[in-house]
């Protein structure tokens, strides 16, 4: 044995050949797609462990994704892993917040913001919006509608399926062969234009997503529902596929009754276009970091005791900036910052005692919530009478950290004065950090604190209300 | 073999093993040398612990005939720090940056060895980095890999993967 250890030590270097193949995997993980293929010329050997799909590229998957979703669930289990890779590869980014613009999608009732999350064998997306209060009773939550879902079929085409109401339950394991499910949705192409951007297309060849028959005289032309499908989920519309369609088509069956009532049925799908294209830009930084700890999207409840979604964004120059997401989409694109700030710089703890007595005399505004009362930091018959000081320390959560003066503000909390002249005491106000990396913020004229919650932990929405539209 | 084995660690036990620290735990190099470990050390060394339970804990000497005694202070010191919750990224950087190519690959097969899931994911990243964006030449002569391509069919290999050769860095130094 110690001989073994002396005749390998001696050996100038260890052969990766020598390496159990489970080992080779492993390293073979942490690779990306251009040391793949370096790695597969440098002998016949790794050539074919490279093009090893349930090998090599389920591995691949699984190292990257394995912990986010099913990577044996994806296509029924019957799609090459390398497809996926690709594919998946291409989608990561999508993971996230989204908001829809361009022209027109301020006439758009819908709320605007999409949040995309992965599933077990595919990955969707939500729209979210705040719950808004119907009583009295107004909380954290946050409503998600089912929105799109992007998979990949068993054949290896990728379907994209879109809930233009939010009525289908779009976590339920879609078949994608399955044609009576689909009747609510609508195929989609999602055309990525950059990393932060995408259009949302209706696929108008994929309405009703059959299985492509390849037998008789369908292969020539009522297949093309099949063909359409999967075609171009990363490109322009299907132009190519439809002159490939009409050439097919005038070829095929010249004349045909059959070919022209298809071809009536065509225009008449052409004409129930159902689904406008949708224009989606990437919300990024949209969690904070250790230089930008307020940065991001978050939710509070505001002055009018309603939920509403911010979002914080530093500028190069140091400034702070918070917005508010507005649905209805009008206040968004007024786009003017809730508060704003040109320096970024904390102050301290230990504060000054004007400073504590300022964040002492405030009330949170939070939820009305008669029966939860252990989430109750500040009751609100205590409002007057509550000692100053010991509402400082009153909460854990809220014991503020660090304190950041707002110097500047447009009011859009309360509209009505939002086209007064702004005066500067209006305008200054402070955000008190707290210990947990939340926040809080308000004006020096108000007697209030709102305080930004998360929205999203570990990849989910959370509070989150899944409604369906009515 | 491993009576003989077993044999040898006993004698090394009665010598090197005083009565007070029984607790602890020692690791046998293939070179013969023994390294004292407390158990929680053992523990994070997954082929180690389930001798120690076959053995209903009654032996306590582990030889390990795969790993040198050049390699096994680098694996206690990364168990060590992993129990004590401070793998940070300052630190593996550090410890990575002692290595030399030869030694990132007898230390891995050692993590292997050992069933240590942490320090094997840690090290394929490593070895990973080290062959990111080099040359197949060079990727080659990391691992030792006889080229057995012809030049035709290596070309052809190459011309069907042309798109990935872009971006490819210089050759360093060979570093052994």
């Amino acid at each position: 044995m110690a001989n073994n250890l002396n005749e390998s030590s001696s050996s100038s270097s260890i052969s990766f050949s020598d390496f159990p193949e489970d080992v080779q995997l492993c390293i073979l993980s942490f690779l990306g797609p251009t040391e793949i293929a370096s790695f597969a010329c440098t002998s016949k050997q790794f050539g074919s462990l490279c093009s090893n799909d349930g090998k090599l590229w389920f591995t691949l998957c699984d190292r990257r994704w394995g912990s986010k979703t099913l990577i044996t669930k994806w296509g029924e289990g019957k799609i090459p892993y390398k497809v996926l890779y690709n594919t998946l590869h291409e989608w990561e980014n999508l993971i996230g917040f989204w908001r829809r613009s361009g022209p027109g999608s301020a006439v758009i009732s819908s709320p605007s913001l999409v949040f995309f999350e992965w599933g077990t064998s595919f990955i969707s997306a939500f729209r979210v919006s705040p719950v808004q209060s119907q009583s009295e009773i107004c909380d954290y939550q946050v409503k998600k509608v089912p929105f799109l879902k992007m998979g990949i079929s068993e054949e290896g085409q990728i379907v994209n399926l879109l809930d233009p109401d939010g009525r289908a339950d779009l976590n339920l394991d879609l078949n994608f062969g399955d044609g009576n499910q689909l009747n609510d949705l609508i195929p989609v192409n999602v055309c990525f234009m950059g990393k932060t951007h995408f259009v949302l297309e209706e696929n108008v060849f994929g309405r009703n997503s059959s299985p492509v028959h390849v037998s008789g005289e369908d292969c020539g032309f009522g297949g093309e529902d099949g063909i359409g499908i999967g075609v171009g989920s990363g490109s322009p519309p299907d132009l190519l596929m439809l002159e490939i369609y009409q050439h097919l088509a005038n070829r095929t069956s010249p004349g045909s009754d059959r070919s022209r009532r298809q071809r009536r049925k065509e225009k008449g799908r052409m004409a129930r276009r159902r689904w406008e294209p949708q224009h989606f830009v990437k919300i990024v930084n949209c969690s904070p970091t250790e230089l930008r700890p307020l940065q991001g999207l978050w939710k509070g409840i505001c002055a009018d005791m309603s939920l509403a979604f911010y979002l914080v964004a530093y500028d190069d120059i140091g400034g702070i900036a918070c917005r508010r997401l507005g649905d209805p989409p009008e206040r968004f694109s007024s786009y003017a910052p809730v508060f704003w700030t040109s320096n970024a710089t904390f102050m301290e703890s230990p504060f000054p005692l004007e400073e504590e007595s300022l964040y002492g005399s405030r009330i949170h505004l939070q939820p009305v919530q008669p029966h939860n009362e252990n989430h109750e930091q500040f009751p609100m018959s205590d409002i007057e009478g509550a000692n100053h000081i010991q509402q400082f320390h009153l909460s854990e959560n809220e014991v503020v950290n660090r304190i950041l003066l707002i110097n500047a503000s447009y009011d859009l909390v309360i509209p009505d004065l939002a086209a007064a002249p702004i005066n500067p005491r209006s305008a200054e106000g402070r955000i008190w950090q707290y210990r947990d990396g939340t926040f809080g913020f308000g004006f020096v004229r108000d007697n209030f604190v709102i305080d930004m919650k998360n929205i999203v932990c570990d990849g989910c929405i959370i509070d989150a209300v899944n409604l369906s539209v009515d | 073999m491993a009576e003989e084995v077993s044999s040898q660690m006993n004698s090394l036990s009665i010598s090197e093993t005083n009565p007070s620290s029984s607790a602890t735990i020692s690791l046998v190099s293939g070179d013969d040398i023994v390294f004292k470990v407390e158990p929680t050390i053992a523990k994070e060394m997954e082929t180690v612990q389930s001798f120690i339970d076959e053995t209903d804990g009654k032996i306590t000497t582990i030889p390990l005939p795969n790993i040198s005694s050049h390699d096994l202070p680098y694996v206690i010191e990364y168990c060590e720090k992993s129990i004590a919750g401070k793998i940070t990224k300052e630190f593996e950087a550090e410890f990575v940056k002692k290595l030399n190519n030869e030694e990132v690959k007898e230390l891995f097969l050692a993590a292997n060895y050992l069933n240590i899931k942490k320090l094997l994911d840690f090290l394929s990243q490593v070895i990973a980095d080290r062959i990111a964006n080099k040359s197949v030449e060079y990727v080659r002569r990391y691992f030792g890999i006889e080229n057995d391509f012809t030049p035709e069919e290596e070309a052809k290999l190459r011309e069907e993967l042309a798109w990935t050769f872009t971006g490819v860095d210089p050759d360093d130094e060979d570093e052994n």
